[in-house]
């Protein structure tokens, strides 16, 4: 439906001041994080309150309109990326939080509310929301829900899978459903956990209740040298294997250490092979003690230096070139691509040296970032968009090491969502049944298909296609046709 | 065939399709007084055993769903690990397939988090013959939705559970439990409320006849340090805290209707001059032969929370709350899709469901 059509079919529920019709302003919601891909949508409304939602959910209902929720646009799988003949829902003026209660340890928020600032709400309390995803100034709960948000600290603290208590859920039939509940149980199946990573295709969140945790009482880092990726890997292992689960263990490649050094002086060596940042919390006195054998475990394993932190200022300066890192990689290139595979960590040695080849065969670089303790790796390919052809190589590329992910027993998606980017890959890594399952379950919660639709799980038909494209081992037929 | 050798499962199923005749799926039958009444033929899954891989520096398991919690707490166990969700175990019987599907969550469940907080994966036979698995073996993985933690609690009302992922976590280097006399039951959850807020190792708080029990884990400096600052009596080892996981406690023994209630911690206790247990730091409260259902039906209406008919209840009614009517239907239209022929234990979360 065109935009003039829609504007004045959302007019008579909505005020004037929720939507967005204007050509230019549209053009601001056109894409998400993966800017690879854009399309402006009809129209856009921002609801200011959950009623708004349901009234907007009534008419999208009604004239069988596509509906893509959107919060902080910050994701990076083509998530919130508009359908062309329909709305995207912006949760962004539902931004407040309704409800601290500091005895339960628990913030109940509106969808929009940015991942920091439930945080920094809490913070005079000693509480604060652990799930830290390195976008969280800006993307949100609603976001974070819908794409089961990790970060650095989830090997230790969980993703938003286990950090979110209940939800309402406005879903396109007209309920507001409240899953989840305050006191750790909840009747029936358990919808909470189908809803968390459900990509905003079985409802709109419009309310969270979160687990607050108190601020640990000591944290301390301690940085790793290596002289081979695997030494690394090895390193990791045996802190695990030690009883140790680090709040935080991060590892970067030469190329992603450089990148990282150049942008903010963050001391690292830049020309060790890899490093590990590894991060300890809790009781002082547990802490001094974790790293003590820490420095031991990364010694036995061939560390050529090891470092740690004086202090405060200096642990936020050891992060601080890993936290930049994805901005870092791109001052080296005009554009850089994250893929999310995750794989088991013993396989890492055999990812990275596989992924080398393939950066090689391709011609491309590729900077690795990897959340070491849980096997999520961010392989970063550097491309240049404006030079012909070099788009489709890099997806292709990505393509290639995502199948390599499955192919070592891994996902092809860590914590950024399948959106519209990973869907032929999940042609692999699921089977026609299964994939055909995952569209009954979502009919469950949206009979019409109409909550972003050709999103998360591909049709029986893209993958015969996909099928088909994979025939030539990896050389696609008609390279310069969009494949989205 | 990837799925051969749980062909005779498939076949069962098959066949109870064919003249759409229910089953009754059974683990070690441990737990055969939970939920409604059971009807059906009964499908055991004894013979789908067996650790199927296991890599302790992964932090995760792979088991069939017929194995022993027992032998399989004992292979972690040798390997320094444990599964966080602590399931009660009977000795022997108790299956890991059957503690996934009833979703009991151990005294640690407010710390360490509940039973699907632990699930990756799973290998699913549903109800119309189809073997399918979702989720993986790793820790993060957000490739399809979430169907292996839909399972959780599910009484095998969804599917037949053959294999199951889990993450595993190390086993506390060391262990306490401090006792501390208080009265009330609501003053020692106000006390748990507040120790939780702080950066304490705390892993298990209950309460029991004006006894309160915290149980801290970690290293023993750091145990020693939070156990010096919240004082009380230091116990190791304290038997407690598997004797009420596995109700094996005398609280559980009059064989009475036992009531499991759950609300917010921070909700008064109902009722606290009769038998109560409070566990999960507040949230859980079990009630014995002394208060009756229709009163904490009642406390639960005015003060939010759930109560379940947790055993010796009126099996022929609803044991379980029920969900608002929208997710109930939410709930028929699951059991639909995963069961369409509806003979996977019918009836025994909800009636005809
Ligand atoms: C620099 C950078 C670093 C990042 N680092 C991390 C990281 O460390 N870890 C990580 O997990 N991710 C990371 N991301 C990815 C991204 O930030 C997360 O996926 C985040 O959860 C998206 O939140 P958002 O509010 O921006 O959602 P959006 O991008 O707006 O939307 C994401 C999805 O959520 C749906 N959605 C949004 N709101 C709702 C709602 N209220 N109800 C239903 N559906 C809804 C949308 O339809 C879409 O499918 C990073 C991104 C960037 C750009």
């Amino acid at each position: 439906m065109e935009t003039g059509k829609l504007e004045k079919i959302f007019l008579k529920a909505l005020p004037r001041r929720c939507l967005v019709s204007d050509r230019v302003a549209l053009r601001t919601y056109e894409c998400d994080g993966l800017s690879a891909y854009r399309q402006p949508p009809g129209l856009v409304v921002l609801p200011e309150n959950t009623e708004q939602v349901m009234a907007a959910l009534k008419i999208c209902r009604e004239n069988a309109i596509p509906v893509v929720g959107r919060g902080g646009g910050t994701g990076l799988s083509g998530g919130a990326l508009p359908h062309p003949d329909g709305i995207v829902l912006s949760l962004s003026k539902m931004n407040r939080m309704l409800e601290i209660d500091p005895e339960n340890r628990i913030a109940r928020v509106q969808p929009g509310v940015t991942n920091l600032s439930i945080s920094k709400a809490v913070e005079h309390l000693g509480l604060y929301y652990a799930p830290d995803p390195s976008s969280q100034i800006a993307c949100t709960i609603g976001g974070n829900i819908a794409e089961n948000a990790g970060g650095v600290h989830c090997l230790k603290y969980g993703l938003t899978v286990h950090n979110v208590i209940a939800l309402k859920v406005a879903t396109i039939e007209g309920d507001l459903l409240e899953i989840g509940d305050e006191s750790m149980t909840a009747p029936g199946f358990n919808l909470l956990s189908l809803m968390v990573g459900s990509e905003g295709m079985m409802g709109i969140v419009v309310e969270a209740t979160v687990k607050l945790l108190p601020v640990p009482e000591c944290a301390r880092v301690v940085m790793g040298i290596f002289e081979s990726v695997q030494d690394a890997g090895d390193s990791v292992a045996a802190v695990i294997a030690s009883g140790i689960i680090p709040a935080g263990i991060e590892m970067m490649d030469n190329p992603a250490i450089r990148a990282a050094e150049a942008f903010v002086n963050a001391g690292y060596p830049v020309d060790a092979r890899a490093i590990l940042l590894c991060e300890l919390d809790g009781i002082r006195e547990e802490v001094d003690q974790q790293i003590q054998a820490v420095d031991r475990l990364f010694r036995e394993n061939r560390a050529t230096d090891i470092r740690i932190a004086r202090d405060d200022h200096e642990r936020q300066l050891f992060w601080s070139g890993r936290k930049a890192a994805f901005p870092a990689v791109g001052r080296l290139s005009p554009d850089y691509y994250c893929i999310d595979g995750t794989i088991p960590r013993q396989a890492l040695g055999k990812v990275l040296t596989e992924i080398e080849r393939l950066s090689d065969e391709y011609g491309l670089r590729v900077a690795n970032v990897f959340h070491a303790g849980d096997g999520n790796l961010h392989p970063l390919i550097l491309y240049d968009a404006r030079e012909p052809g070099q788009l489709e190589k890099t997806i292709e590329l990505g393509s290639r090491i995502l199948n390599l992910c499955i192919g070592v027993g891994g996902t092809i998606t860590g914590e950024h969502g399948v959106g519209v980017e990973k869907i032929g890959e999940m042609c692999t890594q699921f089977t026609d049944d299964e994939r055909e399952l995952f569209h009954a379950v979502r009919k469950c919660l949206d009979p019409q298909s109409l909550l972003n639709p050709g999103k998360a799980i591909p049709t029986l038909a893209r993958c015969a296609e996909h099928g088909a494209m994979h025939v030539h081992e990896g050389q696609l037929p008609f390279p310069d046709i969009e494949r989205f | 065939m990837e799925h051969r050798e749980f062909e005779p499962l498939l076949k069962a199923v098959g066949a109870a399709r064919h003249v759409r005749a229910p089953l009754a799926i059974e683990g070690g039958g441990t737990r055969r007084f939970y939920g409604r009444e059971i009807i059906g033929e009964p499908l055991s899954l004894a013979d789908c055993r067996g650790v199927v891989e296991y890599h302790p520096t992964e932090l995760v398991v792979t088991v069939r769903s017929g194995t022993g919690v027992d032998e399989l707490e004992q292979e972690l166990n040798a390997n320094g690990q444990m599964l966080g969700f602590e399931p009660p175990v009977c000795t022997p019987g108790s299956t890991i397939g059957g503690s996934i599907a009833l979703g009991f969550s151990g005294s640690a469940r407010p710390y360490r988090g509940n039973v699907q907080d632990f699930v990756l994966g799973i290998r699913l036979l549903t109800g119309d013959g189809r073997i399918m698995r979702f989720g993986g073996q790793v820790i993060k993985n957000v490739a399809g939705f979430d169907i292996a933690r839909l399972m959780v609690g599910s009484l095998g009302c969804l599917g037949i559970i053959l294999e199951v992922s889990l993450k595993v976590i190390p086993r506390p280097q060391y262990e306490c439990t401090l006792c501390l006399e208080i009265r009330d039951a609501d003053q020692a959850v106000s006390r748990f409320n507040e120790l939780t807020g702080q950066p304490y190792p705390v892993t298990a708080a209950s309460w029991l006849d004006g006894m309160a029990r915290i149980r801290l884990s970690g290293s023993e400096a750091g145990v020693d340090a939070a156990a010096k600052a919240i004082g009380g009596t230091k116990i190791e080892d304290d038997p407690f805290w598997h004797q009420i996981n596995s109700q094996k406690h005398r609280f559980f023994s009059d064989g009475g209707k036992i009531k499991k209630v759950s609300q917010k911690p921070s909700v008064p206790v109902f009722a606290p001059d009769r038998p109560v247990l409070v566990d999960w730091g507040g949230a859980l409260r079990w009630y014995r032969e002394e208060t009756g259902e229709a009163e904490l039906k009642e406390t639960v209406a005015e003060r939010g929370g759930w109560l379940e008919l947790f055993r010796n209840a009126d099996r022929a009614h609803e044991v379980f709350a029920l969900p608002n009517p929208a997710a109930m239907r939410i709930q028929h239209r699951l059991k639909d899709v995963f069961d369409p022929d509806r003979i996977l234990n019918p009836g025994r979360m909800y009636s005809g469901l």
